[in-house]
């Protein structure tokens, strides 16, 4: 048991602190509701319902997909781009999706590699993208998500001020939903792209997110 | 080995089951308009 906390420690530290951000923003976002429901003049509602309500799965899902869009677009965007001292670059030299034996694929693959990587054709080629066309399906599911829940959401406003609702499509073209998808994207790749330049020059002893503290400034994609 | 494997393929369903479960809810949330 203690083996298994240590060796999944890092995925179980963030289950943890997921789920209690998650109560957090119900417990918070159920009275902010109550509280405007009761400027409005209209019903408090419980907190079983906030949560299985519009209003909360479009604040839960705007936020997923952007964090899921973030790590797919950096993800792919390293097979090809350098930042030069960046620890999360490849150096310079290495640009592209790189040969069957860097990739130990085919033939170049171990005895006990994955099925998918030895057998070489569909399968390899499926498996060798396998981590972004599943980043990518969670990132569309949960903007699909955000916009049925965001349409309804936005509907029930709509109908609070006794103003005409809306179809999906017609929700997906209004810029309340432009404006939340764009809120969220900013802050994702403002945060990829300055911890890509600032981890050329700062370290975190320890961490392989960083360089060793010792590296050379130019020192590109060696990880602590 | 077996069991560290069993331990890491325990970690990918609770994280894939969270996921899905979030993006199916919510989804069937708004499209039944509650």
């Amino acid at each position: 048991m203690r083996r298994f906390l240590r060796e999944n420690s890092l995925s179980l530290f963030f289950l943890v602190i997921f789920l209690a951000a998650l109560v957090g923003q119900a417990l918070t976002g159920h009275s902010e509701y109550n509280h405007e429901q009761v400027a409005h003049g209209e019903a408090t509602i419980s907190l079983g319902r906030y949560v299985t309500s519009s209003s909360f799965g479009r604040a839960v899902m705007e936020n997923w997909q952007s964090e899921y869009l973030q790590f797919m677009l950096f993800m792919l965007a390293t097979v090809w781009l350098l930042q030069r001292g960046s620890p999360e670059s490849k150096p310079p030299g290495k640009e592209g999706r790189e040969d069957e034996r860097e990739q130990k694929i085919g033939r170049h693959a171990y005895s006990d590699s994955p099925l998918w990587a030895r057998t070489g054709g569909v399968r390899t080629a499926i498996y060798s993208n396998s981590l972004l066309i599943v980043m990518s399906i969670i990132f569309f599911g949960s903007w699909f998500a955000q916009s049925l829940t965001g349409w309804t959401d936005y509907n029930q406003q709509q109908m609070e001020h006794h103003e005409a609702t809306v179809s999906w499509l017609g929700y997906v073209g209004t810029s309340s939903f432009w404006e939340s998808t764009f809120q969220n994207w900013q802050s994702e790749f403002l945060a990829v792209g300055s911890f890509a330049v600032l981890a050329v020059f700062l370290r975190q002893r320890g961490s392989p997110e960083s360089k060793p503290v010792g590296a050379r400034h130019e020192a590109t994609g060696e990880e602590g | 080995l077996g069991i560290r494997v069993s331990a890491m393929r325990a970690m990918l369903v609770i994280w894939s089951g969270l996921i899905v479960t979030g993006l199916v809810y919510y989804s069937i949330v708004g499209l039944t308009h509650h």
